[in-house]
């Protein structure tokens, strides 16, 4: 399937990005090729661990062009020029600020908002909207899907999740809105068929137009059902009924969408997974192709993957580790132990590498994917011994589209929000948002000479 | 207004009262000299400012902040190690005084039931509605994301949030749910589906397989399943089961190979169904497996459709079409049965219309009636008001719940599904408006097995049972952990607290049961002799080492780190689950234990109490860890041991308060003696369960009530789930307009 917008006009911007919105950069629009060959459009995606990083073995000791590859960054030897690895970026509002323990709820929580998410178990679950998905409200609508949650894990199933905080915290990076978080898929089936439906393919466009037909009068019953509901019920009541309302807008949004291109749904290029492999390997290795076709398909250009919930205790006997994630990564400088984290850590980092493989092999537009797509892989703890919330591990991935210098170790003032790269990277996108989080800025010297 | 007109004048009318003298005398002074060290204006330690509270008049209005204040002055836990420890007659007179104002202030309260949020079905109380209303078998949740959890349940209407994503699963299962009730006609073209495996997952008889398939259209189909190694001496059967119902038996003889096929051909209903091949002898019973015995079933096979017009409409599609005529009076009565069922509530010839209009909609374009009907469904099922659990909010501050909604409510909670027939007629009848009313409501639906339920999502989040299906004992340590064991400890723990609701047996037994549920692996697991098969089955204990729920595997695994036991975890365990006191999470940066010396130099105990040496721990490891310390005697597996590596176990400990215990069985006398802190903290928990929500301050009465009438019923559990159905916030709700 061919990408058919070429650049954002400046008309579209604004009407999209309401009053809120600064004049976009010029930059933004200017056609990312010469007119005659076809554009390919710029995906972002954010690539999640958790529980902190060894940062010995993460940060290298040069700063600059000539920065050595450091025992964790190894995997991705063959992609270093395209990396681009910043150091100094802070989560402030993922530290406690008199609200006790819950750093890795509050790690995770914050780490695509930069908002200091309300500590309670229960009632009144309150964060921010994420990156994401302000980009998703965005460039969402040129795609079947605003936005695609992936993850390797499940949410927890019982108990409290981390010291308070509502497991909701924990169990999704993406956040629609400061109440409604997006649960990350993490069986292949099932995105697989999100993606490319489950209907027979043999299903004739009469009888699709027909099913489609049904979905919007039921959709145009159940948003009246719902209005009417609303005038009611209580406050709380209605919030729920809100999100009812935004789910049901959504989908008459893609409906909407698939009627104006005319082609149905792109073909995928991979067998229909059955269901989540045993095998952890395995299971990363469908995520992560499943990320790509989503993306050479156009499917959406917005991703998130969790490669593991914060506070996971997740084994990985396939780095030859037998404890648990969560339980080592309190390693009190045991050698030992942060031997086995530091395994982890290069593991974890091996998966980015073979998706980046992937995505350098795949053909888009004039190039490749990864030359339009800006990933960022990273955690909102450095030292998950000690919880730390600055000195982020944060490891851009991409190519020219994210119009930055790449092959570079960037260190910044200690402090520096990480909301601030968060929105140099929405310029990117099209949206020119005055603040997201605790954001004070852009982030500088991400394209200096 | 009014009220604080009243309080004004209540204040003054105590001025001259002892209770007021009283609080000038020896509260003041204690607040003062014990208190606002850390409790000032300028700390708030722990978000208190006891300052504040010297005044009369705000003292005397306060309820909520004594009953905290009391509780930890109580326990000895405040004013903390290091203060200076008030003397024995200050304490009594300033407890008394606490007590005093805290029992003044419950009676002048109003009662307050709370408001529940409204509630979005969960993925079990989903799959069992479309079970119950439709007639159908179909897992159309699993494909759902997972539920978030608040106060430890995932059925918190607050937390239920609705993203986008299962907005667009609701629409696919409902069109999915519509065709299985509704299916198209049977293709001509044959499939053969093949499913082999090595390993039985979830399958508890050792060498059989169990699947679940989906069955798209009502027709026969040709089912196999075949055993691959037949090792042994006797005579054997392998035997072919749908949804737990024995359908096909063929003997198998040793040495017959791997093509040894049982099968059958039969009709079976659209949706998902649960087929299993299993070995029995002669008598139908599950083989107990002796060592040269070696049966192994490696294929379940499904062939099919093969289409029989004689089967007529499928059962549950009869079921729906009260009438066939092709109508607008038909449509209106197939929509008018359905609609209440599903709106679980009385519609109107409306509502009735406004959905019916779909089957007209499906006519006008041309297309059957039953497409219509199909159509009209699925907009039933993706309305807000089947989705929803949804109480309306009346004007009153506070009032009854309607007749229907405490049908739902009684039906979610102990079902975890939609109010049947007989409970909808007796709501309706006004029946469950008296106290027997809804106590035979109550003993009927225990009965049935809908019930299930409440073991599953209630004992199963309760008990944290959950996580065992993702615990991963390390396999170098303890190599005999496997899923036939877990599945087990999972089975033991859930037909434990299915037997003591269904035989209601005092809730006290949790603690101290003289009885458990085994199999043959589980109890050569425990050292129980005389226990052969793989089913469960109740044994008396004639052991001291098991009994009640701290002697389960499931419980000691959960608690227990994959490398080796943390009494901190398990001293965690039993404060939230047991004693409802959870300890609060640790501040950042603590120092965790080293596990490396663990069992070299030192035993875990002392490494545990030199970390607990540390002021800032040991306000809340002294509470957890001389708990956990009495478990020392079962490993990360539950196994029982003397001793840890090369230490001799000591699980000597203490209860929160003092109490000292010499090991695991005075743990469990000493807790099972004194029962009403556990008691307490069921009710707690049943309640969220019950509520959908957090229990709250303004439930503590009714919390006090249920757990009273437990006493005086030798804490039956019928006494707990009839004084939840009872209570004043399962029957009542605060209006929005207070």
């Amino acid at each position: 399937m061919m990408i058919t917008r070429k650049h954002l006009s400046r008309r579209m911007l604004l009407r999209g990005a309401g009053a809120a919105m600064a004049l976009p950069a010029l930059e933004a629009m200017t056609p990312a090729m010469p007119a005659k060959a076809q554009a390919a459009p710029l995906r972002m995606a954010y690539v999640y661990v958790p529980n902190g990083i060894i940062m010995e073995q993460w940060t290298p000791a040069e700063a600059g062009a000539q920065f050595a590859m450091t025992r964790v960054l190894e995997p991705m030897a063959a992609h270093r020029e395209r990396m681009l690895l910043l150091t100094g970026l802070a989560h402030n509002n993922g530290r406690a600020l008199q609200d006790g323990a819950g750093d890795h709820a509050r790690a995770s929580a914050s780490f695509l908002t930069g908002v200091h998410p309300r500590k309670t178990a229960g009632a009144d679950i309150q964060n921010g909207i994420s990156v994401d998905q302000v980009a998703a409200q965005f460039v969402g609508d040129r795609t079947r899907f605003a936005s695609l949650e992936f993850g390797l894990e499940h949410g927890r199933q019982a108990g409290n999740c981390d010291s308070g905080y509502s497991c909701a915290y924990t169990n999704s990076l993406a956040w629609r809105g400061p109440a409604t978080p997006m649960p990350p898929e993490v069986n292949p089936k099932l995105m697989f068929e999100r993606l490319f439906g489950t209907a027979d393919p043999g299903e004739t466009p009469a009888v699709r137009a027909r099913r489609q037909q049904y979905r919007t009068s039921i959709l145009d019953f159940v948003r009246e059902d719902a209005s009417a509901l609303q005038a009611s019920v209580g406050a709380n009541d209605k919030r729920k009924l809100d999100e009812y309302l935004t789910g049901v807008r959504e989908i008459e949004k893609r409906i909407a969408l698939a009627a104006r291109q005319q082609e149905g749904l792109p073909k995928p290029d991979m067998d229909r997974p059955f269901g989540i492999p045993t095998d952890f390997d395995e299971h990363a290795k469908l995520m992560f192709d499943l990320m790509t076709v989503a993306m050479r398909t156009d499917s959406t250009r917005i991703l998130t993957m969790m490669v593991g919930r914060e506070g996971s205790n997740m084994t990985y006997r396939q780095a030859g580790v037998n404890e648990a994630h969560h339980q080592l990564s309190h390693h009190q400088k045991d050698a030992e132990k942060i031997e086995k984290l530091t395994k982890i850590n290069v593991y974890h980092m091996g998966l980015l590498a073979a998706w980046v493989d992937q995505l350098a092999k795949t053909p888009d537009g004039d190039g490749t994917l990864l030359d339009h797509t800006m990933v960022v892989y990273g955690s909102g703890l450095s030292d998950g011994n000690r919880h730390l919330h600055h000195d982020l591990p944060t490891l851009l991935v991409g190519g020219r589209g994210m119009k930055m210098r790449l092959g570079r170790h960037v260190v910044y003032e200690k402090e520096t929000p990480m909301t601030n790269l968060w929105l140099s990277m929405l310029d990117r996108m099209g949206v020119q948002p005055e603040l997201l989080g605790d954001s004070t800025g852009r982030l500088e010297h991400l394209t200096d000479l | 207004m009014f009220r604080l007109a009243c309080f004004v004048f209540a204040a003054a009318a105590w001025a001259a009262e002892p209770h007021e003298t009283a609080f000038v005398q020896t509260v003041v002074p204690f607040l003062k000299t014990r208190c606002a060290a850390c409790h000032n204006g300028a700390n708030k330690t722990a978000g208190l400012d006891v300052q504040a509270l010297q005044k009369p008049e705000a003292a005397l209005r306060e309820k909520d902040r004594w009953q905290d204040i009391l509780e930890r002055v109580r326990t000895g836990e405040m004013p903390p190690p290091g203060m200076p420890k008030p003397s024995a007659e200050e304490l009594t007179a300033v407890l008394h005084w606490m007590e005093v104002q805290i029992e003044r202030q419950e009676k002048s309260a109003k009662p307050d039931p709370g408001r529940v949020t409204a509630r979005r079905l969960n993925k079990v109380e989903y799959t069992n509605t479309i079970r119950d209303l439709l007639g159908i078998s179909l897992y159309a949740a699993d494909d759902f994301p997972n539920d978030d959890s608040g106060y430890g349940f995932d059925n918190n209407g607050d937390v239920l949030s609705l993203s986008p994503v299962l907005m667009e699963k609701y629409l696919t299962a409902a069109e999915r749910i519509s065709q299985t009730v509704i299916p198209p006609p049977t293709p001509n073209k044959m499939t053969l589906d093949r499913v082999t495996s090595d390993r039985a997952k979830g399958e508890p008889s050792p060498g059989g397989m169990a699947i679940t398939h989906r069955f798209p259209f009502w027709a026969e189909y040709e089912i196999e399943g075949r055993a691959a190694i037949v090792r042994g001496k006797g005579r054997f059967f392998i035997a072919l089961f749908l949804d737990g119902k024995p359908i096909q038996t063929a003997e198998v003889f040793p040495g017959d190979g791997p093509n040894r096929l049982v099968n059958i051909r039969m009709p079976v209903e659209p949706g998902d169904h649960r087929i299993r091949a299993v070995f029995v002898n002669e008598k139908n019973e599950p083989i107990s497996f002796g060592d040269p015995t070696q049966l192994v079933a490696d294929y379940i096979g499904v062939r099919g459709p093969f289409p029989n017009p004689s089967l007529g409409a499928p059962p549950a599609q009869k079921r729906l079409f009260l009438c066939s005529e092709k109508t607008a009076a038909c449509a209106e009565k197939i929509v008018g049965d359905l609609l209440p069922r599903a709106w679980r509530r009385p519609v109107t010839r409306t509502e009735i219309q406004r959905v019916a209009r779909f089957i007209s909609m499906a006519q006008e374009n041309g297309e059957s009636f039953e497409r219509g009907v199909q159509v009209a469904l699925q907009a039933v099922l993706v309305s807000p008001q089947f989705l929803y659990r949804l109480e309306n909010d009346g004007k009153e501050a506070v009032h009854r719940i309607g007749d229907y909604e405490l049908a739902s409510r009684l039906s979610y909670f102990l079902w975890s599904s939609m109010p049947d027939a007989e409970l909808a007629r007796a709501a309706g009848a006004g029946e469950l408006q008296t106290e027997a009313g809804l106590r035979k409501q109550v003993q009927r639906m225990l009965a049935d097995g809908r019930s299930e339920a409440l073991v599953d999502s209630f004992a199963g989040q309760w008990l944290q049972l959950r996580n065992l299906e993702s615990a991963k004992p390390d396999p170098g340590k303890f190599p005999q952990f496997d899923d036939g064991l877990r599945d087990a400890m999972i089975q033991e723990t859930k037909r434990f607290f299915a037997h003591v609701v269904r035989e209601d047996r005092p809730v006290t037994e949790f603690l101290n049961a003289r009885y458990t549920f085994v199999n043959e692996r589980l109890a050569k697991h425990y050292g129980l002799a005389g226990v052969e098969g793989p089913e469960m089955r109740q044994v008396p204990l004639d052991t001291a080492q098991r009994g009640g729920l701290l002697a389960q595997g499931s419980v000691l695994t959960i608690s227990s780190y994959p490398t080796r036991t943390s009494p901190v975890l398990r001293g965690k365990w039993i404060l939230e689950n047991l004693l409802g006191a959870p300890p609060p999470p640790p501040p950042p940066g603590v120092p965790e234990l080293d596990d490396s010396k663990v069992g070299a130099a030192t035993s875990l105990r002392e490494q545990l109490e030199k970390h607990r040496a540390s002021a800032s721990c040991s306000v809340c490891h002294n509470k957890m860890d001389p708990l956990g310390f009495g478990l020392e005697n079962y490993d990360a597996i539950g196994n029982w041991r003397e001793k840890d590596g090369a230490f001799p176990i000591d699980s000597a400990g203490t209860l929160p308060g003092g109490k000292r215990f010499s090991g695991p069985m005075e743990l469990r006398t000493l807790l099972s003696n004194e029962p009403s802190v556990f008691v307490k903290a069921l009710t707690e928990k049943m309640l969220t369960y019950a509520l959908g929500r957090g229990v709250e301050r303004y439930d503590r009465n009714a919390v006090l009530k249920i757990s009273n009438q437990m006493a005086a019923n030798e804490y039956r559990m019928s006494s707990l789930i009839l004084g939840i159905v009872d209570s004043l916030p399962f029957q009542n709700r605060r209006g929005s307009h207070p």
